[in-house]
């Protein structure tokens, strides 16, 4: 009687197990290609969103009074942006978490064109920023700071092209002897046993350009704002002022020697 | 659980011949001994709702939502045991998100026939609200296993797991999310709680094949394939748990010719799979499983002294 029973548990738990069992497995993975098929189901439903879109980034948002590009010691869109990073993330930093930065860093390799002289498109800003990089706060130490304003002097070189250089707000003063950074001023007061907060962008934070001296910082905080957004922001608001877009060469970068 | 090499040894019983050849696969599933599941998975497609124009530098041409359409309906005809599915970042890429919020890449995946989908760290990027007033127009679930959205809006708006059958095949599908902290502001992940994924992963796995008695255990992973750091990675996930048999992957935009074979924490198998992004790609694991009871499966054993076929 005893043994039935645990027969019967035996054959109910046979019964119970899977039955079912992986014995091969074979994988590929293909290239999305364009076929022959004339199936545009899908096509139906993007277009008008498509046309919607394309009006969207057609749609001008603001002039610009010259072309302004990238480049080294300092570049016109390099200081047009990372001054309304500065401008733009302190007010979203003071409204949200009552701070405020010290300054603005960011790469001309972010940059994928220029801006040209005339009408601006949602497009244009697009283009210019195609990444969809976040404006950051980053506190770094004294000693993260020197490394930053190193950084800046191994990275500029004198007459250098579009992808050199290395773009700050205009309240800091670099100036470089060589490759080495004689003088630093951020407000107009020289580089203190301080911590610093700087304004960039999540890809740069997180050690992109090899810039590792935001790694492991004493606080990093995000501003909820895409760098697109805020160059986005800048245009349109100077428009509804009645201004263009324009930005000055101000030796913020410069060499002594 | 039947190993890869069991099934080659009998396969070469089968046929009489070697070296084993996947037609002979095919042979099998013919006789109906074998039921062919494929599996089509995305990752990270961004938005991309266009193919890479014409004089892109690495993709001209490639991806574009209905070319990938135009895939997965040759695939589904081919065999109509498929189930296709996205590992998270749907959103963000092109300005179709920026204006939209993602509501025409949840129509196309709907029209597209996805099962499910997870979320990634980029499903966040308006906030919950933002991820919920577009959610209506998926009619494919959102498998989240260890992101805890009870104290939130998302709360009973994904599924910890989700049962497919498949010709009385029981296929448990859940889906594991990257750490958000540091990866998206605090205002849009709100009262979110991150679970341990591999803590997570196993108690899963213990209800999709104890209490569900699934026969096979899929994860969809948005936690990338692997980091020289100690992150939780697919990697370290497939090796870390048991039960798993099929990690698909996506977060560090892997592009992966096909599958790669890992040894559980109790040395069996365990495929993981990753495509890259934006749709450049589509994942394709054929999944072979097989009706054998357990008696044909222990005369199997004395199959020896056939050449191992590795």
């Amino acid at each position: 009687m005893k043994s039935n029973f645990y027969l019967g548990f035996v054959v109910v738990f046979l019964l119970g197990c899977k039955t079912y069992v992986i014995t091969n497995q074979q994988s590929e993975n293909n290239a999305v290609v364009q076929t022959e098929s004339k199936n545009s189901e899908l096509v139906k439903i993007i277009v008008p969103y498509k046309d919607s879109l394309e009006k969207t980034m057609n749609g001008v948002i603001g002039y610009s009074e010259e072309e302004l590009s990238t480049g080294s010691p300092e570049g016109k869109l390099g200081n047009f942006i990372a001054d309304l990073c500065l401008s733009i993330g302190n007010e979203k930093y003071a409204s949200d978490l009552s701070d405020t930065a010290d300054f603005a860093l960011l790469n001309n390799g972010g940059f994928r064109t220029f801006m040209p002289v005339g009408a601006i498109t949602t497009g244009k800003v697009f283009e210019i920023m195609p990444f969809e990089n976040e404006l950051v706060v980053v506190t770094l130490s004294i000693e993260k700071t020197v490394e930053l304003f190193n950084y800046i002097g191994a990275k500029t070189v004198k007459d250098g092209n579009r992808k050199q250089g290395v773009p700050v707000s205009g309240n800091v003063l670099v100036e470089l002897m060589g490759q080495t950074p004689i003088e630093v001023l951020v407000d107009s007061v020289r580089l203190r046993g301080r911590s610093y907060k700087v304004i960039t962008t999540d890809y740069l934070a997180n050690g992109g350009d090899n810039m590792s001296f935001f790694l492991n910082p004493i606080n990093y905080e995000k501003l909820d704002m895409k760098l697109r957004d805020a160059i986005l922001q800048e245009v349109e608001s100077l428009n509804k002022k009645g201004l263009k877009v324009k930005a000055n060469l101000d030796k913020r970068i410069r060499y002594v020697d | 659980m039947l190993t890869r090499r069991k099934f080659l040894q009998k396969s070469l019983f089968v046929a009489g011949i070697a070296p084993f050849t996947q037609s002979l696969a095919n042979e099998m599933v013919g006789s109906g001994e074998v039921v062919k599941i494929s599996i089509l998975h995305t990752n990270d497609v961004h938005s991309h709702v266009d193919p890479f124009p014409d004089n892109h530098k690495r993709y001209a041409g490639k991806g574009g939502a209905q070319n990938r359409y135009n895939m997965i309906q040759k695939h589904r005809k081919e065999n109509p045991n498929t189930l296709l599915f996205d590992c998270g970042d749907i959103f963000q890429g092109t300005p179709y998100f920026n204006l939209y919020g993602g509501e025409l890449e949840l129509k196309l995946m709907s029209k597209m026939g996805y099962d499910a989908a997870t979320m990634g760290n980029h499903d966040f990027d308006n906030g919950m609200d933002g991820f919920l007033s577009v959610k209506k127009h998926a009619n494919f679930p959102f498998v989240c296993s260890n992101y805890d959205f009870s104290e939130t809006i998302l709360n009973n708006h994904t599924l910890p797991y989700k049962i497919f059958k498949k010709e009385g095949v029981k296929i448990g599908v859940f889906g594991l999310g990257i750490e958000l902290d540091g990866l998206v502001g605090k205002k849009l992940f709100g009262k979110t709680v991150y679970k341990n994924p591999i803590m997570v992963a196993n108690e899963i796995t213990t209800i999709l094949r104890h209490e569900q008695q699934c026969d096979v255990v899929i994860c969809l992973s948005h936690l990338g394939y692997s980091y020289d750091s100690e992150k939780v990675s697919d990697l370290k996930l497939a090796k870390a748990t048991s039960g798993i048999d099929l990690i698909l992957g996506g977060h560090t935009h892997t592009f992966m010719e096909n599958a790669e074979f890992v040894r559980n924490s109790k040395g069996k198998e365990v495929l993981v799979n990753q495509v890259g992004w934006a749709g450049i790609n589509l994942g394709k694991v054929d999944l072979y499983v097989s009706k054998l009871t357990k008696k044909r499966l222990n005369l199997n054993k004395k199959e020896k002294g056939f050449i191992e076929v590795k």
